[in-house]
């Protein structure tokens, strides 16, 4: 009898111990910096979630998130279901009113967005996160998994980031045969080009092209167009509403690329994927590959 | 100017000329300074492989593509620009008798930036866009933009008679132009970038057919300009006197107008806006030499293709290879231009 | 030659003819300057109504009255440079509007109270006064250089010929301004104010310069002149009061018909003195 009792008793203890450990662990606070060096404590895991950044959105939605958005900006498409929450405006003008009658938890947002300050006037909290470079897809990952209690997930999901990534860029090497062929990617008709300092440079770095705008020039500098013809690329990226006038500039048409028709014009859509980073960097940097191999001499 | 100077009106009966020389003077130093430019322009690129006078004299096959297809047609481009904007600022502050005046005063930047923006987003926007755009181009768009614009000036103002009207009609169009081309930059702020461009000028891409399009138009614009030159000595007299004097007002008006309309459009289809240009070249020469109108509407054109020459030097050559906007290069000048002016007149008071 | 030297050349021929002569010379032919039933105004407000006046070549007959009373509008209709209400102007004869632009410039030559700021020099300034005989090519003849030099030695101002305006006084400006009008050599003069900003001498300079145009040179010349006594030299009077019209005639039809009082409406006394008339303010208490 008294044995029966005894080993009652440590299971009892053991049921305790295991439900207060729990306890513990989920009554600690959860502190994560932002972007604008910022400590925002979390209590609680965030359930309504509002983005005001495509990338953000995407990043929610890839750690299976999805169901916690109740709104984003107006410029999220992707995944097609957050199409059908309701918006919240833009970039730069999101709407204020329409965030706070919806309660949100959490606001996820860039380091540019002004919105921040008042959102945190009216009791809401909101988190900066800037993704720029191709480094910080990995960290916006991460963090937003740890708010969200997903980290398991985000590791997950940075390991297939770069997996593919990785995959992708060996692949292209292989097609063309390890050649690397000098490359002029431009983000403006001024012109202005995508250097190796930019997210589209590392991306192209990755593929083994060769920038002919260098890390020294800046992210996006503005070319005199004499540096373009001086150094002959052989393929060029365009928009795809610049790529018809390409001859017509004066001493452009003695370029390999457009001599031999080597330009790869790229559609607004593919556009929006290889300006802003996110977790679909792979279909971006896939885009670019196909065209790369098909037209790389 | 083939004619002896006395035939021009200038120095009294009797009395020796003095005024000639000067402005013969102030015209070789143009000349020559533009010949300078010209030199330094072909010299001066991305990289210090083109410093050279041996790689001047006999360039290899790539050498001489960016020599003579792209940094000469670039130069020349840009002197008839300038050129352009010079005549069109001279006769501007000629027309409506004030110092301030600048080619734009008709509401023509708002109205090329309308043009320009709205072509820009009907090439995002569908193919049929697209085409359109392809055919008259960016150029096209700004000259079109342009010309509407100063036709909406002359509309709102009723005529060309009243240049109070059309001073304040050229206020209200810019603004509302302006308006009009903000609305729609907010719904694709990702033509921004290259609104800016334009914005602040630009004379990257001057080939040979924009080289000789623009003087074309300098020629045209430059012959009735000198011979109605003297109408605009005598309307700085006073309206009433000039008309007392047999000149028809409606028939200078709308003539000199049409000079401007067609200058200034001309020039921001092609090189952007770029300010000060129309301000200062007026400005510099009536310092330097001139009295009359004709000597203004003369020498105002050599002064501004040599300014505008010089400044797309400047910014080719300060961040190389990288580029500086035009317009920025001339607003720094011209605004510190306007500076010394102040500066002046408050150290004479 | 200092511009004192200028003007004691000028005055020398004419010292003989400076009497007065108060009938004008009798008129055989249209006259140069006429008007029938004028009515003007600026917008709504009518200025002048039912005017009738006829000038003749060779006088000079001054424009007097208070302040607003239209001496400038009326100048300014006669010159064709305000459009009219009613009635018609002609010039030698036919209607203004019948001459063609040069023609009428070539007849009829203005000078504005007050004149654009320029930075023209003097002799560019008086060279514009050519402009309806060498139009917009400025191709100077020797007569166009001629007239030029007359009107400069005529005003005094040909020792600044080079210099531009903004450089000269107020004073002297102004004979470059009437150095442009008689450049013109225009038949007919209609000047207003032509004395602003001239010092007495200058002033007298220029009323002898007026007299001998009207009585040498044929011309007619209008002025507008607020000042009595130097629009007393004139050859005949135009008052304007108020109202309207007061008279136009000589200067003896003007006295005694007191038509000065009667524009000023107060009393306005004018005594004779050497053979000249002038203006005796009177400094007690005034009026009708």
């Amino acid at each position: 009898m008294f044995g029966g009792t005894r080993w009652a008793a440590v299971l009892a203890l053991g049921i305790v111990w295991i439900c207060g450990a729990q306890a513990a662990r989920a009554g600690g606070v959860n502190v994560q910096r932002d972007d604008l060096q910022r400590d925002v404590a979390f209590e609680r895991e965030p359930k309504r979630i509002i983005t005001l950044l495509p990338s953000l959105t995407e990043t929610v939605c890839a750690l299976g998130a999805c169901d916690r958005l109740v709104a984003t900006d107006r410029y999220s498409q992707w995944p097609p279901q957050v199409g059908l929450l309701p918006k919240a405006g833009g970039l730069d003008d999101a709407e204020v009113e329409l965030i706070v009658a919806l309660k949100p938890d959490l606001v996820l947002l860039s380091r540019s967005q002004r919105i921040g300050n008042r959102l945190a006037e009216l009791g809401i909290t909101s988190f900066a996160l800037q993704t720029d470079r191709f480094s910080d897809i990995a960290h916006t990952v991460t963090t937003i998994g740890a708010i969200l209690g997903l980290s398991r997930e985000a590791a997950q999901l940075n390991e297939t980031i770069a997996a593919s990534v990785h995959e992708i860029g060996a692949q292209a090497l292989d097609r063309r045969h390890g050649s690397r062929p000098t490359v002029y990617f431009e983000v403006d008709r001024a012109p202005y080009a995508a250097g190796a300092a930019s997210f589209i440079g590392e991306l192209l770095a990755r593929l083994g092209a060769r920038n002919i705008v260098g890390a020294d020039l800046g992210a996006f500098p503005k070319l005199n167009p004499e540096y373009v013809v001086r150094n002959n690329p052989d393929v060029i990226f365009i928009s795809r509403a610049d790529a018809p006038g390409l001859a017509e500039r004066p001493g452009w048409d003695q370029i390999r690329a457009v001599k031999e028709g080597r330009v790869c014009s790229i559609a607004p859509d593919v556009n929006d994927e290889i300006v802003r980073p996110g977790p679909r960097v792979a279909d971006g940097m896939r885009a670019i590959g196909e065209c790369l191999s098909r037209l790389s001499p | 100017m083939s004619a002896p100077p006395a035939s021009l009106g200038l120095g009294a009966p009797g009395v020796e000329s003095r005024v000639s020389s000067p402005m013969l003077l102030w015209l070789a130093g143009c000349l020559a300074i533009t010949m300078l430019l010209t030199g330094a322009s072909l010299i001066v690129g991305t990289s210090s492989i083109g410093t050279s006078v041996g790689w001047l004299l006999a360039p290899d096959a790539q050498g001489s593509v960016i020599l003579w297809q792209i940094r000469l047609p670039r130069t020349v481009g840009a002197w008839f620009a300038g050129a352009l904007l010079g005549l069109a600022g001279a006769v501007a502050q000629g027309v409506f008798r004030n110092r301030l005046a600048d080619p734009y005063l008709l509401g023509t930047a708002s109205g090329a930036a309308l043009g320009v923006t709205i072509s820009l987003l009907a090439a995002d926007t569908s193919i049929a866009g697209l085409a359109w755009m392809g055919k008259i181009g960016i150029t096209g768009a700004a000259c079109i933009g342009a010309c509407a614009a100063i036709a909406l000036t002359i509309m709102l103002s009723r005529g060309v008679l009243q240049t109070a009207n059309l001073l304040l009609a050229g206020i209200v169009v810019a603004f509302l132009l302006s308006a009009v081309t903000s609305l729609l930059l907010l719904t694709k702020p990702e033509i921004w970038r290259a609104m800016q461009v334009f914005l602040l000028g630009s004379t990257g891409y001057l080939s040979w057919t924009s080289a000789t399009l623009l003087g074309i138009v300098f020629c045209v614009c430059i012959v009735p300009a000198a011979l109605l030159a003297r109408g605009l000595d005598a309307l700085s007299l006073g309206e009433d006197t000039a008309q007392s004097l047999g000149l028809s007002l409606p028939m200078l008006r709308l003539t000199l107008l049409g000079v401007l309309s067609l200058a200034t459009a001309t020039a921001v289809g092609q090189v952007g806006i770029v300010g000060f240009v129309g301000l200062v070249a007026p400005h510099l020469v009536r310092e330097t030499v001139t009295v009359n109108h004709r000597q203004l509407l003369i020498g105002a054109p050599l002064c501004g293709g040599a300014l505008l020459q010089a400044a797309d030097l400047v910014s080719r050559w300060i961040i190389r290879p990288a580029e500086l906007p035009v317009g920025a290069v001339t607003a720094c000048v011209g605004g510190a231009y306007l500076v010394f002016l102040l500066w002046r007149r408050s150290r004479d008071e | 030659m200092s511009d004192k030297g200028i003007a004691n050349a000028a005055r020398a021929p004419q010292q003989a003819q400076l009497q007065l002569q108060t009938e004008p010379p009798a008129q055989t032919q249209a006259p140069a300057l006429a008007c029938r039933a004028l009515s003007v105004g600026y917008g709504r407000r009518t200025v002048l109504e039912g005017v009738s006046l006829d000038l003749a070549a060779g006088s000079w007959t001054a424009i007097v009255g208070p302040n607003g009373s239209g001496k400038s509008t009326l100048l300014r209709a006669l010159a064709g440079l305000l459009p009219l209400r009613r009635g018609m102007v002609s010039l030698q004869g036919r209607a203004l509007g019948s001459w063609s632009r040069r023609e009428r410039a070539r007849r009829l030559a203005w000078l504005a109270q007050s004149s654009g700021a320029t930075n023209l020099t003097a002799s560019e300034v008086v060279g514009l006064g050519r402009f309806a005989h060498s139009g917009w090519l400025a191709h100077r003849k020797s007569e166009d250089d001629a007239a030029m030099r007359r009107a400069m030695l005529a005003t005094g101002s040909l020792s600044w010929a080079a210099r531009r305006l903004s450089t000269l006084s107020g004073g002297e400006r102004q004979r470059v301004y009437l150095a442009r009008v008689l450049a013109v050599e225009a038949p007919v003069l209609l000047l207003d104010e032509p004395t602003t900003h001239l010092d007495p001498p200058h002033q007298e300079d220029i009323a002898r310069l007026l007299r001998s145009q009207a009585r040498l040179g044929g011309v007619c010349v209008l002025s507008a002149i607020h000042d009595l006594s130097m629009a007393l030299t004139a050859d005949r009077l135009i008052v304007l009061g108020s109202d309207g019209l007061v008279g136009h005639g000589t200067i003896r039809e003007a006295l005694d018909g007191d038509w000065l009082s009667a524009a000023f409406r107060t009393r306005v006394s004018i005594v004779e003195h050497a053979g000249v008339y002038l203006w005796r303010p009177a400094l007690e208490a005034p009026s009708l």
